[in-house]
């Protein structure tokens, strides 16, 4: 009796875990949603490039990485489910080509911001070099004119009215 | 000539204030200024003019005819863009876009153009289209088919009219950009602190001959 009524709670327990189970599926991420977010990243890497001073030829070759995918992805969108082959071959292009972008992004970024800061220390320096030597040709013009005013002095007589 | 240390502490305050002048053309040069942010978009006729946007200027449109548009978009945000136009399908009773509360159309969306734009750079698109097949159902008439370039479009809840005579149907075009904080396209973008949105809308009449 007892066997039986723990056999019927366990079937029991059994049978609500699967209708819960039923009822609140596991969210599993789709494969676009996971490319998309793979995307998004990808552009906050081109963005981050283009921020740190990437020349629009730099640019325009990102851009064109990234609607290369975009036509990958449309090319993807309208296939028919029975072309599981380029579909897998397609998703890998995507995969490589989003990959391709974001390195190149990345060392796009650091030449960047490498070449930015190079042109802003420069600017800086030619600056401080511009004030010492503005500094140097103050202080030589100043010691010019006393040295004038001195001789003039020594050059002066003393007549008698 | 050597300089002394008097000469020195004599020469200190005249440098840095050169330092002052000499640099400050240089931190000026090299913050970026705040611009303002915007896109254009536009959409022009057959001739890449804007006018002529129907043959014969007429907006009485036959099935089967062969409509030439071009839409542009110029982006002038200051950074590379990622848009989408979300081409709508509408009548005259459905809302288009409201620039004050920033709401999309209520229209059905029937097809999208999806592009990375680099800044200040026009991205343009040959919209050249047709309505392909017109059903009129129960005293109302509706576009049952069209075509955009080679891709063939057929519409489940495409938006009614009473008559076609008398109705006018329209393309609503919205400019919509990505957001990368919710990795999903916007249809307001920002302008400093103001949001702004872009649309457009060209309206045409289906007859079934020669009007």
């Amino acid at each position: 009796m007892t066997v039986k009524m723990v056999t019927a709670a366990f079937v029991a327990f059994v049978v609500v875990v699967l209708v819960l189970l039923l009822l609140h599926p596991v969210p599993v991420s789709s494969q676009s949603t996971l490319q998309q977010q793979e995307l998004s990243m990808v552009i906050e890497d081109v963005l981050k490039a283009e921020s740190a001073g990437a020349r629009p030829y730099e640019m325009a070759k990102l851009v064109a990485g990234l609607n290369s995918v975009l036509y990958l992805q449309n090319q993807l969108e309208n296939l028919t489910p029975q072309d599981s082959n380029k579909q897998s071959q397609l998703l890998s292009q995507i995969t490589t080509a989003l990959a391709n972008v974001n390195a190149e992004a990345n060392q796009i970024e650091i030449n960047a911001s490498h070449r930015t800061s190079t042109r802003r220390i420069a600017i800086y320096g030619l600056g401080a070099f511009g004030a010492f030597l503005a500094t140097l040709i103050f202080h030589y013009a100043l010691l010019l004119r006393g040295r004038r005013r001195m001789k003039r002095v020594l050059r002066m007589r003393i007549v008698a009215k | 000539m050597k300089l002394n240390s008097r000469t020195l502490r004599r020469l200190l305050p005249i440098f840095l204030t050169f330092l002052i002048l000499f640099e400050t053309p240089a931190i000026i040069a090299t913050t970026p200024r705040p611009q303002q942010r915007f896109f254009e978009f536009y959409a022009l006729g057959a001739n890449g003019l804007a006018g002529g946007y129907y043959p014969n200027n007429s907006p009485f449109i036959q099935t089967d005819q062969l409509i030439r548009w071009y839409l542009a978009v110029t982006n002038r945000m200051g950074s590379m863009q990622f848009i989408d136009i979300r081409v709508r399908l509408a009548n005259q009773t459905l809302t288009a876009p409201n620039d004050t509360t920033l709401a999309p159309s209520s229209a059905p969306v029937v097809a999208e153009f999806k592009q990375f734009i680099q800044d200040n750079q026009t991205w343009e698109i040959p919209f050249i289209w047709q309505v392909l097949n017109v059903t009129t159902t129960q005293g109302y008439s509706r576009i049952l088919q069209f075509q955009i370039g080679n891709v063939t479009y057929s519409l489940q809840n495409a938006p009614t009219c009473s008559s076609l005579s008398s109705c006018s149907f329209r393309f609503i075009f919205e400019l919509w950009t990505w957001n990368l904080d919710s990795s999903e396209f916007q249809f307001p973008w920002w302008n400093g602190n103001e949001q702004q949105i872009a649309w457009i809308q060209l309206w045409f009449k289906v007859t079934p001959g020669v009007p």
